[in-house]
This record gives C-alpha cells, structure tokens and sequence, in this order.
C-alpha cells in the first residue's frame, strides 16, 4: 500500500538521507526539492550521467519535507537493528516454507505446461532427470524490493526522538533558517559546492531556469564581519556566472526579544527553537557594480 | 595631496570620493554623515545596471581592505546603514580601499536580487 507520505531513508550516524522510490523523487521535485541521484551500478560506477535513484537530498531538503509533513524518516539502520533482533526461529522457517511453496507451484504449472505441449504431438513420455534438471533451471527466484523483515509497521515515537539527533547532531540551524527563507520566497535549492556557496538558488526548475544566486552559509548576524577579499572574489565569481552572491544571517535576537516579552522561557532544544520561534533572517544580495 | 584638495575630507572617504569624481567621472558627489560611518552620494556617469530606467542617485559606502584585520562590516551594520539612507534606496555601492589607494567597487542590495540584464 502505498504510504501518503514520502519516505526518507536516514542513517542515524552518517545523518545522509536517500529517496529510494521514483514516484516520490518526481513528487518532492514538485515541491521544488531537486537532490541528487547518486545510485550507480557497482561494476560501473564511473558512469556517472547514467546515475538514479536513490536521491540525495540535502540535511536541509529533508527536515524541511518531514516538519512541512510531506514526508518522514525512515531509520533504516535502527530498525534493521531492532527487527533482526525480535527475529525467531519460527519466522525464518515461515519465509523459507512460503519460498518453496512458490517454487512448488511454478514447478506444477511448468509441468502441466509440458504435459500440454506432449499431448499435442500425440505422445506420453516419462520424465527424465535432464528433463527436470531443465524445469529447475526455469524457475524465476523472485527479488523483493523490502526487505521481509522491516516490511512490518515502523516502531511508533521514533520519528521525533531521532529528528530532534538528527538535527542536533548535523543541521546547522542557521543554515536551515537561511534555506527556509529562500524556499518561502519560492527559489529551488541545489548544493552548491560548484560555486563554493552552500547553496545555489533558482528561481524555478532547473531544468528550466539558470541560477540566480551563489548562497553562501550562514554567518553571525551580530558578530560575523564580511571578509572583504571573500566579498571580491565571489562578487567577481558571481558576476562571471551570472549570479548574485547572498549572505545572510539570522536576527536571533529579536526572536529571543519577543519570547522575552511574552515571558516565555526560551527552548533549549534546537529542534524546539525551530518550532517555537521563528527568527527573521537579513540576506543582501552582492555583485560586481561594473566598474573600479 | 592637501586638505583643501579633499573638501576637507581625511582618509578613506576622501580616497573613494576622489576615486569616484576623478577616476569614476562621478558629479555631485558629497558626504552623507551616518551614526557611527560616513557614507557619499552622487551619479555616476552611467547607469549601474540595465535594469534601471535612468541614472539615479547612488549611495556608496567606503570600507577598507586588510587582509589580516576584520572589517567590521557586519551584517547588522549593513542594516543599520540601510536604515539611516531613504527607504526608495536597496542597494548601495561597498566601495573597497585597497593599501595601495585601488578601489573597486561591489554592488549590495538589501534581500534578495536577481542578476542585473546585460
């Protein structure tokens, strides 16, 4: 059955989270979530333009799909884990009887197959061990796309506890609040490594649209200043790729200010600061003025 | 080069006005006074960008360049200049002073900006 959500696979150490199923790579693209195909053939890694599924997501992409509720994590490893701990005897023995069970019914149908084709040409013959050698060699083993042991229901409460390590192990919460506000002003986000920004921004589908923006990562509003030879050089970088260079940081302080004045006790929680409070960000857009 | 040169000016700003009247064909320039910086003023003697319908009044912003010392342009000043210029003004020219008296000249707008046309 096909689950309403999309599904996120995460390992809950590397924090990389993969989209397995192509269905939910065209839907989060819809939602201007691009990724990065990264799966490949192991005997062919290097061809790279022919890569697919799973997707790459950006940390970002990801907790911004499951805390808008498009999606939600899947912890493969943990419920690797857990599932193959609960195993019993009595299940393996289960799955190997339902696997002989259907190979016993390709094997009567083959046979009933055989039997047909004989009995057109008028004629009756004993089986032979070549004969069934042959029937063997016809059976499809079937490859399931899930594995039987985690097909089960996922554990119910794990999805907060691990979002909420997730976030405070690896998202850098400035960054995100930087990513959420370019998302709100409807840019598709790709990482931006090619350019040495975090992000690079696009006004639509890249597929349709060039780059508007070089984003770079989120500096302290308050106490971060501009290096100026960075300034120079994306400026420079920025104008002979056609792109503004962003910088932006996050106004934390007037957040806290207005939780203050409504005597709130301010969450300690990354997480929770990202539910409770939203704190306005300041972006200023940079390019070369085409002179000096 | 002498004071009476400068209008009075010392330092940076006297070095980018200069630039921008001399080198830069600017007119018009002068000093807006801000809280705690000086900023200048003028038209330069062609559009900034094509996207502009005529040549405006530019606000430009002298920093200087150390490779080893911070520039002290966070980006809350950034905002706070912005909050003492004219609200019609979103963008304004970070005009950057090398030691060796070069200036170039980076143009920042307030949000977000889409590249300028050719």
């Amino acid at each position: 059955m096909p689950h309403t959500k999309v599904a996120i696979s995460l390992n809950s150490k590397t924090g990389v989270p993969l989209v397995f199923d192509l269905d939910d790579v065209r839907r989060i693209r819809g939602l201007g979530v691009l990724g990065t195909l990264c799966g490949s053939l192991p005997t062919a890694a290097q061809q790279n333009l022919f890569l697919t599924v799973p997707l790459r997501l950006m940390l970002e992409d990801a907790v911004w799909l499951v805390l808008s509720g498009h999606a939600y994590f899947s912890f493969d490893d943990k419920l690797l884990v857990q599932a193959a701990g609960s195993l019993t005897a009595a299940e393996v023995c289960r799955w190997r009887q339902d696997t002989e069970r259907g190979l016993e019914q390709q094997r009567e149908l083959r046979r009933r197959e055989q039997q047909l084709k004989l009995a057109a040409l008028h004629r009756t013959a004993d089986e032979t061990d070549t004969q069934r050698r042959l029937l063997e060699q016809s059976l499809f083993l079937e490859t399931e796309n899930c594995s039987k042991m985690i097909a089960a229901a996922e554990p119910a409460g794990l999805q907060l506890a691990i979002l909420r390590e997730m976030v405070a192990q690896h998202l850098d919460l400035g960054n995100y609040l930087i990513y959420r506000y370019l998302r709100e002003e409807q840019y598709f986000l790709s990482a931006g490594g090619r350019f040495g920004a975090r992000y690079v921004a696009y006004p639509g589908d890249p597929l349709r649209y060039h780059s508007h923006m070089a984003v770079q990562p989120a500096m302290d509003y308050y106490n971060e200043s501009l290096d100026l030879l960075h300034v120079v050089g994306g400026g420079r970088l920025g104008t002979g790729v056609k792109k503004l260079w962003v910088v932006g940081g996050v106004r934390y302080r007037e957040a806290e200010a207005a939780a203050t004045a409504e005597e709130q006790i301010p969450p300690p929680d990354t997480l929770d600061r990202l539910l409770a409070t939203s704190p306005p960000v300041s972006v200023f857009s940079i390019e070369w003025s085409g002179f000096g | 080069m002498s004071v009476s040169y400068n209008g009075g000016l010392t330092g940076l700003t006297a070095l980018v006005r200069n630039n921008l009247v001399h080198y830069q064909q600017w007119s018009d320039v002068e000093v807006v006074p801000l809280r705690d910086r000086e900023a200048l003023r003028g038209r330069p003697a062609q559009k900034l960008s094509n996207d502009d319908e005529e040549i405006g009044v530019e606000y430009v912003l002298p920093v200087e360049l150390s490779q080893y010392r911070s520039s002290g342009v966070t980006l809350e000043a950034l905002d706070k200049v912005f909050s003492q210029l004219p609200a019609s003004c979103k963008r304004v020219v970070l005009a950057i002073s090398s030691d060796d008296g070069t200036v170039v000249y980076y143009t920042v707008y307030q949000g977000l900006q889409r590249p300028r046309k050719n």
